[in-house]
C-alpha cells in the first residue's frame, strides 16, 4: 500500500474541498483497504467521511430516506423497515459479518468494486483493470455470472443492499458541491457493455448523499435470501430479491430481483411476466424461477449456479407470500 | 522402489529431523515415509544448490553438492 | 539402579497387572489406579490472562529499537527463469538499507509462482513494500503445469529438468509383494469396492504468519524471536547454516499463533532475515503477509486415491489395495496409505504411492501428513463395503477392529451419543428437500516421542517454584499442562509454578511435531517434580523428626500419612533449604516398556443436513470420542479436538488452494476466498476422551492434535452418503460437487 493523505471533513460541504488530486471517498473502509493493499487503487488522499453525522439516518414517511453513511448493522436493527421496506433489513442483516456490519455503510456497499477473483488479484491485469484478458472467461469461473457475460468481463455485481433496493424501485441522490443529481437505482449501475472499468455512473468528484425509496409500494410484502457455500463471511452463489403486491391470492405486482446473477444487479422481468395477474401457487413460482433462467447461459464451471437460482427465487417468492416453500414438494 | 534408500548428506532435512524417534533419531534419512517433505539446508528449498530435487534417493554420494555427514 | 513397580493398567476401569522397572530417580508411573487432583481434571490456562488481554507478546508483536522491516520479492510466474535483476532505483530510495538475492549468482530457476527471488530490508514496512515494487526483473518463461493429472503425461513440461518425468518412482509396500496376488484375493471376496477418491490442497493458515526477527549480538552470536513449533529445530538450521556453534544461537518464542507442522525447521524467511541483518548490522523482522502464507510455506499435498477392498460373507476384510498419487508441488510428500495399513486387521495389505511434482509451492507436513486424505478414502470404501455387505457400517468395523480394546470402548460410547441405532437404516430416505444423515469415521495416528529433553525445576527459600524448558507452546498449552503436572507431583496449584519456556537457552525440549510435545516433555517434568519433592520432604523429615517414606506433599503441606493433623507447610519446610534454592532436573528417558500399539486410535460421528435443491451440507453435530494415553487436562485436550474437528469441517466443506489453470497463479490467496469454516458454521461438538493408563512412562501422557483432525472429513461423507444416498467422493463437497453427483444417480435413473 502506498502513502496517503488523511482528511476527516466535518460537514458534506467540506468533503468536496477535498476531492480532488486522486482523493477517494472513505467511509467504512472495508473495500477501499483491500484494493489499497492490492494497489489496484492507490489514492494519495482519503477522505473520511464517518464523522459526519449528518449522512447518518433513516427517515421513513411516505417514502424512506436513508443516509448513505448508515451502518449495515443499523439497517439489520431497524424498527422502521417493515413491509415492503423488510427486504432492506434482511439484505444487510445477511451480509458479510457482524464486525464489518458494524463499520460497512450503505453506499459503501453500493459502491464496492466485484470481488471476481481475478479483479482483485495484483497479479491479473484484466480488462476492468485496463488490460485485454478477462482471465475468468476461460478460467476459475464458479462464482461468476451466469447471465449478461458475453461482453468482455464476468463479474458479478457484489452488492446485496443493490439487490434489495432494486426491488424497491429506490434512486440515488448524488452531488458534486455545485449540483445535486437523481439517478434511479437501475440507472446507477453500468454493464461492461457500457463501461467495461467501472460499475456504476458516480464520478471521481462526486458523493451520495441520500439513497430514497418512494412511498408508492405502501402495503407491499417483500423478503431476501441469499445462498452461500459458507454461512459465516462468505459472498453468495446467488441472491434474490422479491417485492410482492398482493390482490388476494393473485399477484398484482411485483419485483423479482437477481444479485450474484450478472455484472450488475437486475431484474428478472421473464419472471414477473410469470407472476403479474396470476394466482400465486408452489407451481406458479416454480415456473417463474424456471423462466427467469431462461436467459442463462452458464460459463464452464458455473452450470450449478442456474439451478441454485431457480431455487432461490422460488423459496424467495414464498416466503415473500407468505407460504412454506417445503410445503410444495420436490 | 524396491529397496529403501537413506542419505548420509548433511545438509539433507526433513521434519522428522526435529522429531526424532526415540530407537532411531536417524530413521527419517531412509524413504521409510511417503508423506515427508524434504528440503537442503543450503537452499531452505525442495531444489538443492545444483537445482535438483532433494530426498534421499536423489541425495547420495557422487552429486556434486553431497556431503556426507561422517 | 532400579525399582520395579506392579500397575495397573488399560482402557478404562478395566485395568489389568503390569510390572515396569524404571530407574532410581524417577518416581513411581501414574497408572490406573492413581486418582490425581490436577491430573486428568479441567485446568484454564495459566497464561490466558496475558492472551485475552493483548500482553502476550507474539514473534509478529516483536519490534526492537533500529529494528528494520524486510520484505521478499517473489516470482509471479509458476516457471520462468530469473535472467536479470536491476535493483538500482530501490537502493538508491531512502529508508532502504539493503538488497539481497536469495541464489548466489543468475541465471536462476523459478519453479512455482510466489518461489522468493530477493530480499529488500528498510527502515519501514512500507518503504520496504514499495523498494520491491520498483525492482525490474528480467525473466524468461517457460512451460508450467500446476495439476498432478497433467504433471502425468508423458509430455507434461518437466518440474525439474534433469528428471525424465514428474513422477518419482512409485513406493510399494510391501517391499516385495506382488500385485496380482491381491488382484487375485479381491477377485476372490464375497463382496468387493473399487473406487477413486479425490482431495484438494489444504493450505496451513495459522493466524500468526510465518517469520522472525533477528539480531546478531555480535560477528558470533545470532538470536532470533521466531513463530516456529520447533525452538531448538530453527536453533539447529541457523547454526548449521551461519557455521555458528549451536551455543552461540538463541532462538526464543514465548506465544505462538499456530503452525499445523508448516513451521517446523527449515525456511527461507529465516535465513534471509538472518543475511540481511549480518549485512545491515540492525535487527531485522520478516513476518509473511496472508498471501506469501499460503504460495510459498506449505499446504497439504492433493491425493487421487484408487482404493479395492474386499470382505467375505461374514464381513471379514479380504485384502486392501491403494495406488495412490498426489501433488505437493515442486517437493515430496504427498503419500497417503497411513490409514490403509494401520486400522483395520487384515494381513493382505497393498499400497503403491507416487510423488507427482507440479509448478506450485512446496507442500508440508500439515496436522497428521497424509492422513485426513487417506482416512477419507479409506473410510468412505469401507463404509461403501458395509452398505453393501447390507451390514451396519459401524457392525462392520467392530469386527474388522476386534483385537483394540479402545476402538469397542469409542463405538459403544459415540454410538450412545450420536443416536446411531435410532437412524434410519435405510440411505437418502428422508422425505422433503433437506435430508439427515449420520457418519462414522476412524482415526489413526501414532504414538511418536523423543528424548533428551531435559526440565529443570528450582525451588526457593521462599517456597516460590520455577520450571524451565526450551520447549515452545504452539498453542495448545504446554506450559499450562507442565504446571499441572508440577503443582500435582509437589502438592501445589498449577497457579503457584512460574513457568518459563519457549527459549533454546533452557533444556531441550520437543518440536511440536507428531503430536508428541505432552508425550515428550510430561515425563522429565514430572521427574524433575519429583526430585525436587524429594528435597524438600528431607528437609522436613528432619525438622518433623520423621522418616521421609512416611511423608506426603499436599494442599501446600508436607503431611505424615495416616496422621494428617501433623504436618508443616511447603513454604516453612522450603525456608531451610541451604544457600537460599536448589534447582534439579528431570531427562526424558526411553519408555519402560514398549506398547503392544503404537497406534493412537479415535473414532469421530458426524450428523448432517443437505439440502438437495442447493447442495449445501450443514453439520449438525460432531461427536468426537478419542484416546491420548493418560489425559493429562481434558480442557486443552478439548480444546484439541475441537480445533481438530473445525478444521476437518473446513477441509471437508470449504478449503481449497485454486491455481488459475490457464497462468499458475492462486486466485484465491487471502482469507476471503480462501474459506475457512467460521462461526456460523460449526455445530455442537461433543468430545470424550478416554483415560487408557499404559505405565509407560512417569505420565503416561500420548498425543491428541493430530488424531483429532484425522477422520472428521470421512465422517462427514459418510453422514452425506446416508442423507442423501449418493456418494460424494471429492473433497470439498460443495454445492456444485453435491449437485452434480445427485444429477448423476438421477441421469441413471
Amino acid at each position: 500500500m502506498r502513502k496517503f493523505e488523511y482528511a476527516m471533513p466535518r460537514s458534506v460541504d467540506e468533503v468536496f474541498q477535498y476531492l480532488e488530486n486522486n482523493a477517494a471517498v472513505k467511509a467504512g473502509g472495508i473495500d477501499l483497504l483491500d484494493r489499497m493493499k492490492e494497489y489496484e487503487i492507490s489514492p494519495g488522499r482519503l477522505v473520511n467521511i464517518n464523522g459526519i453525522e449528518a449522512l447518518r439516518y433513516i427517515k421513513n414517511g411516505n417514502g424512506l430516506r436513508l443516509g448513505p453513511s448508515v451502518t449495515l448493522a443499523e439497517l439489520a436493527a431497524s424498527k422502521k423497515l417493515t413491509g415492503a421496506w423488510r427486504v432492506i433489513a434482511l439484505a444487510a442483516a445477511g451480509a458479510a459479518t457482524p464486525q464489518i456490519r458494524n463499520i460497512a455503510t450503505l453506499a459503501g456497499n453500493l459502491c464496492q468494486r466485484p470481488r471476481c477473483w481475478y479483479f482483485r488479484s495484483a497479479d491479473f491485469h484484466c480488462t476492468r483493470k485496463g488490460g485485454d484478458t478477462c482471465f475468468a472467461l476461460d478460467g476459475e469461473n464458479q462464482y461468476h455470472a451466469i447471465i449478461g457475460n458475453s461482453d468482455g468481463c464476468v463479474i458479478v455485481h457484489p452488492s446485496a443492499m443493490a439487490t434489495a433496493l432494486l426491488a424497491l424501485d429506490a434512486v440515488i441522490v448524488i452531488e458534486n458541491g455545485k449540483d445535486s443529481r437523481t439517478v434511479a437505482l437501475a440507472d446507477f449501475y453500468m454493464t461492461p457493455a457500457q463501461d467495461i472499468q467501472r460499475e456504476t455512473v458516480l464520478q471521481a468528484d462526486e458523493l451520495i448523499t441520500e439513497i430514497s425509496v418512494p412511498g408508492t409500494m405502501q402495503g407491499w410484502k417483500s423478503h431476501y435470501n441469499k445462498l452461500k457455500e459458507k454461512q459465516a463471511f462468505d459472498w453468495p452463489l446467488a441472491e434474490v430479491a422479491v417485492a410482492l403486491q398482493m390482490d388476494g391470492k393473485r399477484v398484482k405486482d411485483v419485483r423479482v430481483v437477481l444479485g450474484a446473477a450478472a455484472p450488475v444487479p437486475m431484474r428478472s422481468e421473464l419472471a414477473e411476466m410469470v407472476l403479474k395477474n396470476s394466482v400465486l401457487t408452489h407451481e406458479l413460482a416454480r415456473t417463474a424461477a424456471g423462466e427467469a433462467m431462461e436467459n442463462a447461459e452458464p460459463l464452464s464451471e458455473n452450470g450449478y449456479k442456474v439451478r441454485i437460482f431457480k431455487t432461490m427465487i422460488y423459496r424467495t417468492l414464498c416466503h415473500a407470500a407468505g407460504m412454506d416453500p417445503f410445503a410444495g414438494g420436490v | 522402489m524396491k529397496t529403501k534408500t537413506e542419505s548420509k548428506c548433511k545438509y539433507l532435512r526433513t521434519k522428522m529431523s526435529y522429531v526424532p524417534d526415540v530407537d532411531n533419531s536417524e530413521f527419517w534419512r531412509s524413504t521409510d515415509s511417503t508423506t515427508h517433505a524434504y528440503w537442503c539446508l543450503l537452499t531452505m528449498q525442495p531444489a538443492g544448490p545444483d537445482d535438483s530435487l532433494a530426498a534421499p534417493p536423489e541425495c547420495q554420494p557422487g552429486r556434486k553438492c553431497y556431503d556426507s555427514k561422517e | 539402579m532400579s525399582k520395579k513397580y506392579k500397575l495397573k493398567v488399560g482402557v478404562q476401569e478395566n485395568l489389568r497387572d503390569l510390572t515396569v522397572e524404571v530407574n532410581d530417580n524417577q518416581p513411581r508411573p501414574w497408572d490406573g489406579s492413581d486418582h490425581l487432583k490436577y491430573i486428568g481434571k479441567e485446568q484454564t490456562r495459566i497464561d490466558g490472562r496475558e492472551k485475552v488481554t493483548g500482553r502476550a507478546k507474539y514473534t509478529f508483536d516483536r519490534q526492537l529499537p533500529g529494528m528494520l522491516w524486510a520484505r521478499f520479492l517473489r516470482s509471479p510466474y509458476p516457471a520462468a527463469v530469473v535472467k536479470s535483476i536491476d535493483s538500482s532505483e530501490a537502493e538508491k530510495m531512502p529508508g532502504v538499507y539493503a538488497v539481497i538475492t536469495v541464489a548466489e549468482k543468475l541465471p536462476m530457476t523459478i519453479r512455482f509462482a510466489g518461489q522468493e527471488i530477493l530480499a529488500v530490508a528498510a527502515d519501514s514496512d512500507c518503504v520496504a513494500e514499495e523498494a520491491v515494487r520498483r525492482i525490474q526483473i528480467e525473466y524468461d518463461k517457460k512451460p508450467f503445469v500446476v495439476s498432478a493429472d497433467e504433471a502425468r503425461k508423458a509430455d507434461a513440461p518437466r518440474v525439474y529438468s534433469g528428471m525424465n518425468s514428474n513422477m518419482r518412482e512409485t513406493r510399494i509396500r510391501p517391499e516385495d509383494a506382488r500385485e496380482s496376488d491381491y488382484d487375485r484375493l479381491l477377485s476372490g471376496s464375497h463382496v468387493r469396492v473399487d473406487q477413486t477418491y479425490r482431495t484438494q490442497v489444504q493450505t496451513h493458515s495459522a493466524m500468526e504468519t510465518h517469520g522472525i526477527v533477528a539480531v546478531w549480538e555480535d560477528a558470533r552470536h545470532l538470536k532470533a524471536w521466531a513463530s516456529t513449533q520447533g525452538t531448538f529445530a530453527v536453533r539447529n538450521d541457523l547454526a548449521d547454516y551461519f557455521g555458528l556453534p549451536k551455543s552461540n544461537v538463541r532462538v526464543i518464542t514465548e506465544y505462538m499463533g499456530g503452525g499445523f507442522g508448516a513451521k517446523l525447521g527449515g525456511g527461507i524467511y529465516y535465513i534471509m532475515a538472518a543475511r540481511l541483518a549480518k549485512k545491515t548490522g540492525k535487527p531485522v523482522r520478516l513476518m509473511l503477509n496472508r498471501k506469501e502464507e499460503h504460495l510459498s510455506v506449505g499446504n497439504r499435498p492433493d491425493s487421487v486415491q484408487h482404493l479395492q477392498i474386499g470382505a467375505d460373507r461374514n464381513g471379514k476384510i479380504t485384502a486392501i489395495k491403494l495406488k495412490s498419487y498426489g501433488t505437493a508441488g515442486i517437493g515430496t510428500g504427498a503419500g497417503t496409505s497411513g490409514p490403509a495399513r494401520n486400522i483395520y486387521q487384515t494381513d493382505n495389505i497393498y499400497v503403491a504411492e507416487t510423488d507427482v511434482l507440479t509448478n506450485a509451492g512446496p507442500g508440508a507436513a500439515f496436522r497428521a501428513p497424509g492422513h485426513p486424505q487417506g482416512v477419507f478414502a479409506l473410510e468412505q470404501a469401507i463404509d461403501e463395503l458395509a452398505w453393501k455387505l447390507k451390514m451396519d457400517p459401524l457392525e462392520f468395523r467392530r469386527i474388522n477392529t476386534a483385537g483394540d480394546e479402545r476402538r469397542r470402548v469409542e463405538y459403544r460410547i459415540g454410538a450412545g451419543k450420536i443416536g446411531w441405532h435410532k437412524r434410519n437404516p435405510k440411505a437418502g430416505a428422508d422425505k422433503g428437500v433437506i435430508k439427515r444423515g449420520l457418519g462414522v469415521a476412524n482415526s489413526v495416528w501414532y504414538y511418536i516421542y523423543g528424548r533428551g529433553f531435559v526440565c529443570s525445576i528450582q525451588v526457593h527459600s521462599d517456597g516460590s517454584v520455577l520450571l524451565t524448558n526450551g520447549v515452545q507452546d504452539i498453542g495448545g498449552g504446554i506450559g499450562t499442562v507442565m504446571a499441572m503436572v508440577v503443582a500435582e507431583e509437589l502438592g501445589l496449584k498449577p497457579t503457584d509454578i512460574e513457568v518459563k519456556i519457549g527459549d533454546t537457552q533452557y533444556g531441550l525440549g520437543p518440536a511440536s511435531g507428531g503430536s508428541q510435545t505432552t508425550a515428550g516433555i510430561t515425563p522429565a517434568v514430572r521427574d524433575a517434580a519429583w526430585a525436587a519433592g524429594q528435597r524438600v520432604l528431607k528437609i522436613a523429615a528432619d525438622m518433623m523428626n520423621e522418616k521421609i517414606q512416611n511423608l506426603e506433599l499436599a494442599d501446600g503441606r508436607i503431611l505424615v500419612k495416616n496422621k494428617k493433623e501433623k504436618f508443616i507447610t511447603w513454604k516453612k519446610a522450603c525456608s531451610k533449604i541451604p544457600g537460599d534454592q536448589f534447582t534439579v532436573s528431570g531427562e526424558r528417558v526411553k519408555d519402560n516398556h514398549g506398547l503392544q500399539r503404537r497406534t493412537i486410535a479415535g473414532v469421530q460421528f458426524a450428523d448432517v443436513s443437505v439440502d438437495i435443491e442447493t447442495g449445501v451440507v450443514t453439520v449438525n453435530k460432531i461427536v468426537a470420542v478419542h484416546d491420548c494415553g493418560r489425559p493429562m487436562d481434558r480442557l486443552t485436550i478439548r480444546n484439541q479436538i475441537n480445533g481438530g474437528v473445525i478444521q476437518g469441517i473446513s477441509y471437508a466443506l470449504f478449503e481449497n488452494r485454486i491455481l488459475d489453470r490457464n497462468t499458475g497463479v492462486m486466485v484465491n490467496a487471502n482469507l476471503e476466498q480462501y474459506k475457512i469454516a467460521g462461526s456460523v458454521d460449526v455445530p455442537q461438538i461433543e468430545s470424550v476422551i478416554l483415560d487408557v493408563n499404559e505405565g509407560q512412562s512417569s505420565t503416561g501422557a500420548i498425543g491428541i492434535g493430530e488424531p483429532a483432525t484425522v477422520p472428521t472429513a470421512a465422517a462427514i461423507a459418510n453422514a452425506v452418503y446416508h442423507a442423501i444416498g449418493v456418494r460424494v467422493r471429492e473433497l470439498p463437497m460443495t454445492p456444485q460437487r453435491i449437485l452434480a453427483a445427485l444429477d448423476q444417480t438421477k441421469g441413471v435413473k
